[in-house]
């Protein structure tokens, strides 16, 4: 099962005659980006302190280009005018969850420890619309995924953008924690098409190489090595030049929390530790979201004020991982990446 | 004007304070000690804190208008029941201890405060000034297992005040914008009940009962400028012993904090007392010192003026243990003016004496409690004074820095043999070198003030593995009162240290070992300190929060002890990694262990001749010994 949209997002976006039609197909692709990273959160937070780190590195990488991703769209929406929205109940997939523009019948995403399932489900999301086959049989009919839909919005921008940008450039989001080359102030129409094809690729790889132009793994693939177990290796036997042949990368069991899948807060009465560090969590998580929505509204330097937050999403997920579920004792807590209102 | 005074607006609820135990003990910052696995380490109850600190479920209960009329309900008022929140879009605050030899002046740090309507809309926000603990006393709760035994005072004041745009719509907002200073507002926090069991649902909660007041230029930022009642009841219970109060004549109104002071009973502050309360004004000077004895007094020794009408459960949580008392007669204020405010228990046995204002109605206090110094820095002690809420002038206050404290345990080499039992190495001496610090003696209260300078000198490491020295300044003036907490500054003085040219891992080693052995939470959940290779993995997350402003919540170090010019050799390593050889390992010596007193002359052992030529080895210089 891949990670198809719904068609009227691809024809919403193929038939904007001006850029503000297209402002809230980025703002659907903004919350699409953002709904990948807490399920790969929950993954990474099921892993007991200080073991598979190598499988934690990973996974953690493509968090980061998740948010890398989330800031480009973000900046992308700003250059043609438009204003993000990250502090918002609709923000916040309700897991499990279909992900934002996806078929109501389609992939549902659940929140759950680190898993061979989990996998198939983060692969399914970055899936390609033609993934190489690397030694695997994964064919699917191509329908509308994420990377047609990033490049539908590319083509219009092409067609409809001026060259220059109408947006107010002070909007746009940089960082000391990524490169110029991947992100940057997007001011004209070409910096927008430049910018996109860096998150079509991170995600899917090029369309002849599972790798990006960096020379680093697409996310789809980073998955499959988990899942296969294996690293991907130059091969020049195999069809595509790869293969899953590497060193191994086996996680072991004992060191993944059995996470209750989908942990809600009202599950849990006020009073009890489990509510308790559970209202923390989500009381840190909303705080991000707030500070990301200032970051991307107009007050690009408070990007610096969602460093600490995100160690604090981090610290409190973990330590919600290590307590035990009273609901159902064979389980720990998950982390709930629940919307709060005040 | 102040928390005390109106307008002002009262709420209670909960804080979670997620502080970390390891740095408890001095013990565990000797790395060689923490390393050897023959030792006992103590961890504390929260050896995996992470310093956070925040307000949960916390409402407004109750305003208090320039008029002094007082709304309770959400119907007089929609102000009631909306919520005080910590930061909005950036990482909560912090609390942290000065030191492991001070952990009685906890500070907050970064903390932010908002009061939201229901439906989140902002109404005020504000950045709290580091403000550290004072007043503590005794809060005991009843058959509660692992409860903090006793309650402190954070009196701050509130920064970069924003006014939400529905603000305007409340009077009391209107009220208060109008008569406080600047972009400013006084905050009084009341906290005790503070569960330190992890095994309880409260773990980690304490409970809070918040004021937030007007403040005016020329008062003092972490107290407010009133008279003061302190305790002389059973001392088994310790109850009353530290409130504030203020006078107001012009608006011939009382009022009175009992919010810090009076005995709860529960996790939540439910009242505590049964027996009538009353204030009234002594007609005889009294100097009762807190004793198991009760003190009766006749009706001829004072002047009832009101009761105190505490008599519901939920009375502390609805009011903060504000005490307001309106239409004071020309008599009362005649002899409010120059005499002693008291609390009256009625009993059986007659009216007990609780608690007395302070003797000939003296309160001198320091400002800033805290102080963190490098070699060279100055700063100035900021001392206020009053007899009867009126500032005090040409009165004396001294600054005196009592004999070596704390040299209690003998302290042994640590073992490198894992076979054998080893002991921690023992507490340091505080307050020694002496010379440390350079302060005046003594300072003149004029207008009820006076400013005293303060300069760290030189100190070269005189607790071994403990970076600097802690100091602890007595300051004393008018006349002495048993019954008052002492008051004191806090400072740390860091150890001299000078950024090497091209600086190597061992030249960074030993403290950032330290930080990974204390703050276990960064260690198992973000990077090891104590492995350079971790931390260039990491550098630039750890860049960007080694070159925070102190005040950020994000801040690195989050105990903000390192000397600057130890933070800048991080950021020159961190900038040029060179990961040398470790060097071979120099023994760990003892701190000097001696009972030193100002007089006698100290005798070395042969272990402390031998850490007095290590030292003077590796920085040209003996160490001090008084």
């Amino acid at each position: 099962m891949a990670l198809f949209l719904k068609s009227e997002f691809i024809h919403r976006v193929k038939a904007a005659n001006q850029v503000s039609e297209l402002y809230s197909s980025l703002q659907g692709a903004i919350e699409l980006e953002h709904s990948t990273i807490p399920p790969y959160l929950t993954a990474m937070f099921s892993f007991k302190p200080q073991t598979e780190r190598e499988i934690w590195g990973i996974i953690h990488s493509i968090v980061v280009e998740e948010m890398l991703h989330m800031t480009i769209v973000s900046n992308i929406l700003n250059a043609l005018g438009g204003a993000p929205v990250i502090n918002a109940c609709k923000v916040v997939p309700d897991y499990p969850s279909p992900l934002p523009m996806n078929i109501d019948e389609g992939l549902i995403v659940n929140l759950a420890a680190y898993s061979a399932t989990q996998l198939q489900t983060f692969m399914s999301i970055e899936e390609p619309e033609h993934p190489l086959e690397i030694p695997r049989d994964l064919s699917e009919s191509p329908k509308y995924t994420i990377g047609m839909f990033y490049k539908a919005l590319q083509d219009q921008i092409q067609l409809i953008a001026p060259d220059m940008l109408p947006g107010d450039p002070a909007k746009q989001v940089t960082s000391p924690f990524f490169s110029a080359d991947e992100l940057f102030p997007i001011l004209t129409k070409n910096d927008a098409l430049r910018a996109i094809d860096i998150i079509v690729e991170q995600g899917e790889g090029t369309s002849v190489l599972p790798l990006n132009e960096d020379g680093g793994i697409a996310h789809y693939y980073l998955f499959e090595e988990l899942y296969v177990g294996r690293k991907m290796v130059a091969d020049p036997s195999a069809p595509n030049g790869y293969s899953y042949t590497g060193a191994p990368i086996a996680c072991n069991p004992a060191n993944v929390y059995p996470l209750r899948p989908n942990t809600k807060t009202a599950d849990y009465a006020i009073g009890t530790l489990q509510r308790q560090r559970i209202d923390e969590f989500n009381t840190v998580y909303k705080a991000l979201l707030n500070c990301l929505h200032d970051t991307f509204n107009g007050r690009p330097e408070r990007l610096k004020d969602s460093f600490g937050l995100m160690f604090d999403i981090k610290l409190f997920g973990e330590k919600l991982c290590a307590l035990p579920d009273t609901i159902n004792p064979s389980y720990n807590l998950g982390p709930t990446f629940e919307w709060i209102p005040d | 004007m102040s928390y005390l005074q109106y307008p002002r607006l009262v709420f209670s609820g909960d804080f979670l304070a997620d502080v970390s135990t390891v740095n408890n003990y001095t013990a565990n910052f000797d790395n060689d000690y923490f390393a050897n696995p023959a030792g006992q380490l103590e961890k504390g109850w929260n050896p995996e804190g992470g310093a956070v600190f925040n307000f949960q479920d916390c409402f407004v209960q109750q305003v208090t208008y320039l008029d002094g009329s007082t709304a309770t309900t959400p119907q007089a008022d929609s102000l009631i029941g909306q919520k005080i929140a910590g930061a909005s879009g950036r990482a909560s605050g912090k609390l942290v201890d000065l030191d492991p030899s001070q952990q009685m002046v906890s500070q907050l740090w970064g903390v932010c405060l908002r009061l939201l309507t229901q439906d989140g809309v902002l109404l005020l926000q504000g950045d709290i000034e580091p403000a550290a603990f004072r007043d503590l006393q005794q809060r005991p709760i009843p058959n509660v297992k692992g409860v903090q035994q006793l309650g402190v005072t954070w009196t701050s004041r509130l920064k970069n005040v924003v006014w939400g745009e529905k603000a305007i719509e409340y009077r009391f907002f209107q009220e208060i914008r109008s008569q406080t200073d600047g972009n400013y507002l006084s905050l009084n926090m009341n906290v005790f009940a503070y569960l330190m069991d992890s095994t309880q649902a409260r773990f980690g909660l304490g409970r809070m009962f918040g004021t937030i007041g007007t403040w005016k230029a020329e008062q003092p930022v972490f107290f407010a400028p009133h008279r003061r009642l302190y305790g002389t009841s059973n001392i088994s219970q310790s109850v009353f012993a530290i409130s504030n109060f203020a006078v107001d004549a012009q608006r011939r109104t009382l009022s009175l904090d009992l919010g810090a002071s009076f005995p709860v009973k529960d996790l939540f502050g439910s009242v505590d007392y049964t027996d009538p309360l009353y204030l009234a004004v002594s007609n005889k000077p009294l100097t009762n010192r807190p004793a198991t004895r009760k003190k009766i007094l006749t009706t001829d020794d004072f002047t009832i003026i009101a009761p105190v009408n505490y008599q519901t459960q939920d009375w502390l949580t609805r009011t903060g243990g504000l005490v307001h008392i309106e239409n004071l007669s020309d008599s009362i204020l005649q002899l409010l003016a120059n005499n002693q405010l008291i609390l009256l228990s009625a009993t059986a046995e007659g009216y007990v004496l609780q608690a007395r204002e302070a003797i000939n109605g003296f309160s001198i206090r320091p400002d800033q409690l805290v102080y963190r110094l490098d070699t060279g820095n100055q700063a100035s002690i900021q001392i206020y004074g009053y007899q009867w809420g009126q500032p005090l002038s040409n009165t004396i206050v001294k600054l005196a820095l009592p004999p070596v404290l704390q040299a209690s345990s003998s302290t042994q080499l640590s073992s490198t043999n894992a076979s054998e039992p080893i002991t921690p190495p023992g507490e340091p001496p505080i307050n020694t070198p002496t010379d440390g610090l350079t302060f005046p003696k003594s300072s003149t209260l004029q207008q009820g003030k006076t400013a005293l300078s303060l300069t760290g000198n030189r100190i070269d490491a005189p607790r071994v593995y403990i970076d600097g020295q802690i100091y602890i300044i007595a300051v004393t003036g008018a006349s002495a009162d048993s019954a008052a907490p002492d008051e004191q500054i806090s400072v740390h003085l860091r150890s001299y240290f000078q950024v090497p040219a091209v600086p190597v891992w061992s030249d960074i080693a030993p403290f950032m070992t330290q930080y990974s052995n204390l703050y276990l939470i960064m260690s198992k959940y973000l990077v090891d300190l104590k492995d350079p290779n971790a931390l260039i993995a990491r550098k630039n997350i750890l860049m960007f929060a080694f070159t925070r402003d102190i005040n950020d919540p994000t801040y690195m170090p989050v105990t903000r002890d390192l000397s600057e010019n130890k933070r800048l050799t991080i950021l020159k390593w961190l900038e040029n990694p060179i990961i040398d050889t470790p060097k071979a390992k120099i023994p760990t010596l003892e701190a000097p262990q001696t009972v030193m007193t100002a007089t006698k002359p100290v005798k070395l052992s042969r272990k402390q001749q031998n850490y007095a030529l290590l030292t003077q080895m590796k920085t040209g210089k003996r160490p001090t010994q008084k």
